[in-house]
């Protein structure tokens, strides 16, 4: 009765649907071929093929009623189709797409799963839209631009890193980490983990009263808090530049305790052979982690020479002077461009040996010193030191305790200095007199773009000129990237109109 | 002493002897008083002794007892101390042990503080650079957007100047053809204009002939009415006009009048002019001397206004030196009555005088100067020196000498006699006074008794005070006779305390 029907709505379709049935008949699907919903057909008799029961009508010449529970205008989909249709379902045992034409290619790719396994996906699939919607079926919020636009590379990092994230030493197996290195090798660029879950403390077992309590207790104590060694991996990971690691925990709610935060002696002296064994590593941050200063000796000294490494931020930790004068140590046997010793308990001594060093480096671009304390003494020794180097753009030494001298000796630098692009003095108490010294050295300064002197205690007036300066500065620099012919020519703002016209 | 007094006393009365057992019992009776006094005092002086006494034997016993109780108190003292003591390191270790636990809690806390601080910087700048990249990423894709309208606006500018110089260029070539157009179309019609000048022309000369000839005959018909009227008007307007001509004649008669009349009003007019032209002038005049007189007038009343007043000034002026004048006048008049007055006492004196002068002086009243022959030459040598003023009144006093020389002999022996009179009252006091003497020397009385006289000795005592022996006064022994008692100064000092 449906093939009787079928052909008087003669049209290529029809005739195509049965070519395709036939088709599909050869290739062995015949139960779900045709899906019909329930319409009936409107070129037939419409009077009657409204009419559900076929036994009304006995007596009247039998007409053609179409009514089909599964009819539907959508036709049997095409050979193709139905290749990739079956490719995508078992791409997991067979996974064909190399040989397939690039748009058929295009399309299993649209199809596949995200929740294929990566042993089969991860060395074969570039295709960044596969992977971006692996990232968003995983992830809420992805920021492609933090993972150098590249899904890819994001989606293995990210998995890489929620994994080392959840790692509890003695407890999960390390080999669930290593395993991945062979698929994700090649797409992992930087590693950022925030969380370092320590060993699980099972309560000790009731002793008895014969055992010592000293010794046994000594030996409990210091190896059961290391965290995840993370030598292997790195050794692992070839493309490696960038490393980003807080040493705590996250989420720990009442379970809160300060043993959950400890960077141990252990856990430093293996990070620290695990960089100097990296010679792709661009940029090392070891961040909030409460790093004194040994530690911070024992990884400076690990990567004094390091072939790659430009950036070092060892920010919000614990680090003083000594710790202050391996970092001056590093700006001297290295290729560090910037570094980042934010919110530590750097002082004046630690100040000044960063200073003798800087004064001879001409690598270091970018140098954060806020919110230490190294006061005038240290101001001024790196004001002193800036007056030679030649290369140091950006300078951060906001909450410092500076105050007026260091301004006056820092305007001197501004009038001579060609180098620098962005200063920040917030946060200190140079006061009016300072101000109007740093005013005095910005007239003189061409290059200075940001001057950040917020709640210093400057008065107003300084800071209006003093940003004036820094407008003239900016045009003139910004009319130089426009026309790179004219160095010297200051032109006036009516760039948009020059360059269109 | 009594006895001797009696004994003394048989040849004296017996009132004597009442006065003297009175004065006896006085005298007991204040010896009575005085020991009674003496033994009060020294009572009182024994008391206060003891007193004293009993004040310092308690304070002795006091500072004893002190002693003892301070011994004991030191004693309780000491124990509540040690128990204090106690309870104060007590309170102190519990202080100690708080502020420990205050201080760990403090250190925690500040851990917790500098590791929120840190996460929430952190983050801060997490955000801080997110929203910079926002920003740039903002401030690019305006860039774009206002590059791509610039460029667009340039592409459309540009099409449209293009556009507009083609319409430009077809609008110049349409007004060329227009001009063209016109300038054929003008040409025609002129030559139209021409041809329809011509026959308008022809046309008006033959309707002006054909007009004229009609015309010609219109204002021949015409002429002849207009004659016709004429003659009838003369006719009917002759005698209007003779007697227009004779009013004619009056009307010039009149004129005539009326100028002469005119010019005589004229005149007269010109006159009155002139006479009002004088008055003005002489009016002016009269008032400019009636101004000068009144000026001189009230000149001459100030004059004399001022005249008056120094007439009255001088007559005050005079009215006041008369009444001076008279005054004055009476008052010399007084005084030179006075003097005569003076004068005349002064002779009647003088006659009084005369009667008790001595013969000498009625003879020879006047002596010669008293003054040595020294002093002469002193005189006369000074007299060059005197002013002419002391010299008058010299002269005028040259008269008076021999008064002065009358009367200072009278005032010598005057006091001669005063001086030789106070001789004779001494030599007499003392006369009296030896007569006193003796008499006193012959009588006995109360007074002689009372007085110190060495010669008056009543039993073999007399009445000359002794020196006596204690230099205390004794009190009560005034200047008793009889009695003496000497008493040592030693006994008496302690007797007395």
């Amino acid at each position: 009765m449906q093939d009787a029907a079928t052909p008087p709505t003669s049209s290529a379709r029809s005739h195509s649907s049965v070519a395709t049935r036939e088709r599909s008949s050869t290739v062995g699907y015949t139960s779900s071929t045709i899906p019909q919903p329930s319409k009936p057909s409107v070129t037939l008799v419409p009077a009657k093929s409204k009419t559900p029961s076929s036994g009304a009508n006995f007596h009247r010449m039998r007409r053609i009623i179409a009514e089909d529970a599964e009819w539907s205008l959508a036709i049997v989909p095409l050979l193709t189709e139905l290749c990739i249709q079956h490719i995508v379902k078992n791409f997991q045992k067979n996974p064909i797409l190399k040989q397939l034409l690039p748009e058929h290619q295009q399309k299993v790719l649209n199809h596949l799963s995200p929740d294929l396994p990566l042993e089969v996906t991860a060395n074969l699939i570039d295709d960044e839209s596969y992977w971006r919607r692996c990232c968003t079926q995983r992830w809420p919020v992805c920021h492609v631009a933090r993972h150098d636009g590249s899904w890819k590379h994001m989606f293995f990092e990210r998995h890489l890193e929620n994994l080392l994230k959840h790692f509890i030493p003695g407890t999960t197996d390390p080999a669930v980490i290593l395993d991945l290195l062979p698929l994700c090798r090649n797409y992992v660029r930087r590693i950022r983990v925030d969380q370092f879950l320590p060993p699980v403390q099972l309560p000790p077992p009731p002793r008895t009263g014969d055992q010592s309590d000293s010794g046994s207790e000594g030996d409990m104590e210091e190896p059961v808090m290391d965290h995840y060694q993370l030598g292997d991996l790195v050794a692992g990971l070839s493309h490696l530049e960038e490393l980003d690691l807080v040493y705590g925990v996250k989420d720990c709610g009442m379970n809160f305790e300060w043993n959950l935060f400890l960077f141990t002696y252990r856990d430093c002296h293996s990070l620290a052979a695990t960089i100097k064994a990296c010679h792709t590593l661009k940029i090392f941050r070891l961040t909030r982690s409460k790093v004194d200063d040994d530690k911070a000796r024992i990884l400076i000294r690990s990567l004094l020479d390091h072939p790659a490494l430009e950036e070092l931020d060892l920010s919000h930790n614990l680090i003083g002077d000594r710790g202050a004068r391996g970092a001056a140590k590093l700006l001297s046997h290295s290729h560090l461009r910037v570094l980042n010793l934010a919110n530590n308990q750097v002082r004046a001594p630690g100040a000044q040996s960063l200073a003798h060093a800087l004064a001879h480096n001409t690598n270091l671009i970018s140098l954060n010193l806020r919110l230490n304390c190294i006061e005038d003494e240290g101001g001024q020794a790196l004001a002193h030191a800036l007056q030679t180097n030649k290369c140091l753009t950006t300078l951060h030494l906001g909450g410092n305790e500076l105050s007026e001298p260091t301004a006056t000796l820092l305007s001197q630098v501004l009038a001579v200095n060609t180098t620098l692009t962005s200063i920040n003095l917030s946060c200190n108490h140079i006061g009016l007199d300072g101000g109007k010294q740093l005013l005095e050295g910005m007239s003189d300064n061409k290059t200075l773009l940001e001057f950040d002197l917020r709640l210093s205690d400057v008065a107003q007036e300084s800071e209006y000129l003093i940003g004036q300066a820094l407008c003239a500065n900016r045009e003139a620099a910004r009319q130089q990237a426009l026309n790179p012919s004219h160095f010297m020519s200051p032109i006036t703002a009516n760039g948009p109109e020059n360059s269109a016209g | 002493m009594s006895k001797k007094e009696k004994k003394a006393k048989t040849p004296l009365s017996n009132e004597e002897q009442l006065l003297l057992f009175q004065q006896k019992l006085l005298a007991e009776e204040e010896m009575a008083k005085k020991k009674e006094r003496l033994l009060s005092q020294f009572l009182k002086d024994k008391l206060a002794k003891e007193e004293h006494n009993s004040a310092l034997n308690l304070n002795k016993i006091n500072t004893q007892w002190r002693t003892v109780l301070r011994e004991v108190k030191t004693r309780e003292l000491h124990k509540d101390i040690e128990i204090l003591s106690q309870t104060f390191e007590r309170v102190v270790d519990c202080k100690d042990s708080v502020i420990k636990s205050l201080a760990k809690d403090l250190s925690e806390a500040e851990e917790q503080y500098t590791h929120a601080l840190r996460s929430h910087l952190h983050n801060v700048d997490q955000l801080l650079a997110l929203q910079r990249s926002r920003l740039n990423l903002l401030e690019e894709s305006y860039n774009t957007e206002l590059e791509a309208l610039t460029k667009e606006f340039e592409t459309e500018r540009k099409t449209i100047i293009d556009q507009h110089e083609k319409e430009i260029r077809y609008l110049q070539d349409v007004f060329m053809a227009m001009e063209q157009n016109c300038i054929d179309s003008e040409y025609e019609s002129k030559l139209e204009y021409q041809s329809m000048w011509d026959d308008l022309k022809n046309k008006n000369l033959e309707d002006k002939h054909f007009l004229r000839l009609q015309l010609e005959n219109t204002v021949e018909d015409l002429w002849r009415r207009f004659q016709d009227a004429l003659k009838n008007y003369t006719d009917a307007t002759e005698d209007r006009k003779i007697a227009f001509e004779t009013l004619k004649v009056k009307d010039e008669k009149s004129s005539k009048e009326i100028v002469a009349q005119m010019r005589k009003i004229q005149k007269l007019q010109d006159a009155i002019i002139i006479l009002r032209g004088k008055i003005m002038i002489h009016s002016r005049d009269s008032e400019d001397q009636n101004q000068y007189i009144c000026n001189d007038k009230e000149l001459v009343l100030v004059q004399l206004r001022k005249l008056k007043a120094q007439r009255t000034q001088a007559r005050a002026v005079s009215q006041e030196n008369l009444v001076k004048l008279t005054l004055e006048s009476n008052a010399t008049l007084k005084a030179l009555r006075k003097i005569v007055d003076k004068g005349e006492k002064i002779l009647k004196l003088a006659e009084i005088c005369r009667k008790f002068e001595t013969e000498e002086e009625k003879v020879l009243p006047f002596y010669s100067s008293v003054l040595t022959p020294k002093e002469q030459e002193g005189i006369e040598t000074n007299r060059g020196e005197l002013t002419d003023e002391l010299a008058k009144v010299m002269m005028d006093y040259i008269g008076m000498e021999n008064f002065w020389k009358r009367y200072n002999k009278v005032k010598l022996e005057q006091l001669s006699l005063q001086h030789r009179r106070a001789q004779l009252l001494e030599i007499n006091g003392k006369l009296r006074e030896m007569l006193k003497q003796y008499l006193d020397g012959i009588s006995v009385s109360d007074e002689v008794l009372s007085q110190l006289n060495p010669l008056f000795i009543v039993n073999h005592r007399s009445n000359l005070p002794q020196p006596l022996p204690t230099p205390v006064a004794q009190p009560g022994d005034k200047q008793h006779p009889t009695i003496y008692n000497i008493i040592e100064a030693a006994h008496v000092i302690s007797h007395t305390l």
